[in-house]
């Protein structure tokens, strides 16, 4: 088994009176690339200032490279390097920027020359290297800290939202060499984002966290398809978020939707459920008068929208008062017109109750 | 208007003559008031920095001490020096009343409170953040102030300046500890005030625009020196 790069047990920070951070147990193992992911206040960059040794934990214990982390908080804390969202560079050239972590370290000028100029190239941005610090664009600027986090090699990179505010095109590209130098490097970096697709792009385990405490952690793409609470449904970007009662029947479980729409549920229902999500690629369009399908839900409604997409179209369907969102395929979805009436399914294992 | 224009030639001709009495004045001037700023950027800074880099409880009351503080009236605080330095004083037996360092003394309580509030918000005016990512790159505690201290020059300087030019130009406080003695404790301002009350209006006049030209000379030093640093920053 891998060695621990972090390892939380029972942290918990407060701000003010109060509580920011409640971490029963987490690790990290060495070169590992995990994703942070929660809206806002949600603890996020609090976990990784903690990590960071940034802020102070009230009770708890920390270890980092499997040492206790209060020993000696300042040689902690240089094998790691944070990148935050805002550049936060000071005044002067790239070159002198980038330089500031070797020389806090107090490493000889001709050292820092040789190893600014080959983080700088890692990053592509060695035609930067004397301009202003100060006037770069956004993806310049991102690069250049990166480059900067990444001069002292670091074991541990920890990442808050540094991407946010790129264009989705830079923020790929920049994922991607990211990764690549992780990879190389074998680093361990922990991403904090709220944008699911950087997460997907960046890393295979995601931890998901709100109100300061982590509520879910996995793949990506359970995440995605099984969120464990509304705000997570609207970050992954949920189809379908529908407001519903649970009924107990005769023969189980029954879903009231908005409308007057009831779903049979076979599975165990936490009653306590307000919404019902549908992933939109759930749905199957269906031939009239074919028979149905056991554990297989139809439905009719109305054509109301068709959006155009690479791979799968986004159609909005009208039914009883709802607007369900179903992703179809092209070639289905170009067969389809405005004010349609359509037949599609889904199978009910496919809900998922929060 | 005419008595301005003579005193402005008079003080010219004061300065380009090289009297010894006017230079023994304005270099005692600029010596303690220079002393005193000194005094003040050791004392203001670090507390201004301090005061911007910390949260607790009574922030805010010490805050206004320092923003009341940076309002002080001369007069007052060379009234509270006096009764400390007074023969029969606390502090009467170093024996400083009527001494140079006495004005010092006077002149330090009031700048330091002006740099240690303009200071704060120099600092305060950074993004916050800038501590954590220097903490995080690696820095020491001290190499972190001092990265801090470098990137708020520009407003640490206006702060210095500030406080230059709020002892250079008072006269109530260096009056009653220093007493306008000739040849010892005799600074600008206390010389004009002196002179004023002798009816000697050319004179005050000569002195205060000696008085001005001094400021604008230190002031216009440290500018230059702002800018510079600020076009070097791009």
């Amino acid at each position: 088994m891998k060695a621990a790069v972090i390892d939380m047990q029972d942290i918990k920070s407060y701000r003010g009176q109060k509580l920011v951070l409640d971490i029963p147990a987490l690790q990290f193992t060495a070169g590992e690339l995990i994703s942070v992911i929660g809206p806002n206040g949600a603890g996020k960059s609090t976990l990784l200032q903690v990590v960071n040794l940034l802020l102070p934990y009230k009770t708890g214990r920390l270890q980092l490279f499997g040492e206790e982390a209060g020993a000696d908080p300042l040689s902690l804390r240089r094998r790691c390097a944070m990148v935050f969202q805002d550049s936060l560079f000071v005044k002067g050239t790239v070159f002198a920027n980038v330089a500031l972590p070797l020389q806090m370290r107090n490493m000889p000028a001709s050292m820092v020359t040789e190893r600014v100029m080959a983080v700088l190239e890692m990053f592509h941005c060695t035609h930067l290297a004397n301009r202003q610090a100060l006037r770069l664009s956004g993806g310049e600027a991102k690069r250049v800290c990166l480059a900067r986090a990444l001069a002292c090699e670091p074991e541990l990179l920890l990442l808050d939202e540094p991407f946010a505010a790129l264009d989705p095109a830079t923020r790929k590209n920049l994922l991607i060499e990211l990764r690549q130098v992780a990879e190389t490097k074998k680093m361990t970096v922990v991403f904090v984002s709220h944008n699911l697709n950087d997460v997907l792009q960046f890393t295979e385990r995601v931890i998901v966290m709100e109100n300061g405490a982590v509520v879910q952690a996995g793949h990506p793409g359970d995440v995605i398809r099984r969120p464990s609470s509304r705000a997570i449904a609207e970050l992954a970007g949920m189809d379908n978020i529908l407001p519903c009662q649970l009924e107990q029947t005769s023969s189980g479980t029954q879903i009231l939707l908005h409308g007057g729409v009831a779903v049979p549920y076979p599975a165990k229902a936490p009653l306590q459920a307000k919404y019902c999500c549908l992933p939109g690629d759930v749905f199957q369009l269906e031939e009239p008068n074919q028979p149905e399908q056991p554990d297989q839900i139809h439905w009719v409604g109305t054509v109301r929208q068709i959006i155009p997409g690479i791979g799968v179209y986004q159609v909005v369907v009208e039914m009883d008062g709802l607007a369900l969102n179903l992703r179809l395929a092209r070639e289905q979805a170009t067969d389809l017109n405005i004010a349609q009436e359509i037949l599609f399914s889904f199978a009910t294992e496919e809900i998922h109750l929060i | 208007m005419d008595s301005i224009w003579q005193g402005f030639c008079e003080a010219v001709r004061l300065l380009a003559a090289g009297d010894p009495e006017v230079y023994e004045v304005v270099l005692l001037s600029l010596k303690v008031s220079g002393l005193a700023t000194a005094i003040s950027v050791i004392l203001g800074i670090p507390f201004g920095l301090w005061l911007a880099l910390n949260e607790f409880r009574g922030k805010q009351l010490i805050l206004s001490f320092v923003n009341f503080g940076m309002g002080l009236p001369p007069v007052v605080v060379g009234l509270f020096v006096s009764l400390l330095l007074w023969r029969y004083g606390p502090l009467g037996m170093l024996g400083l009343m009527y001494t140079p360092t006495a004005i010092v003394i006077a002149q330090a309580v009031i700048a330091s409170p002006i740099i240690a509030g303009l200071s704060f918000a120099a600092i305060g005016s950074l993004e916050p953040k800038l501590r954590l990512q220097f903490l995080s790159l690696g820095a020491t505690g001290l190499q972190t102030n001092w990265l801090l201290i470098k990137e708020a020059r520009l407003g640490l300087m206006a702060a210095v300046m500030a406080g230059f030019g709020g002892v250079v130009s008072e006269v109530g406080a260096s009056m009653m500890v220093g007493g306008n003695i000739r040849g010892e404790t005799r600074v600008l301002t206390t010389a004009t005030v002196m002179e004023v009350g002798k009816g000697n209006y050319e004179m005050a006049l000569a002195l205060s625009f000696v008085l001005l030209i001094v400021a604008y000379g230190v002031v216009a030093i440290l500018t230059y020196s702002q800018n510079g640093r600020r076009q070097d920053a791009g």
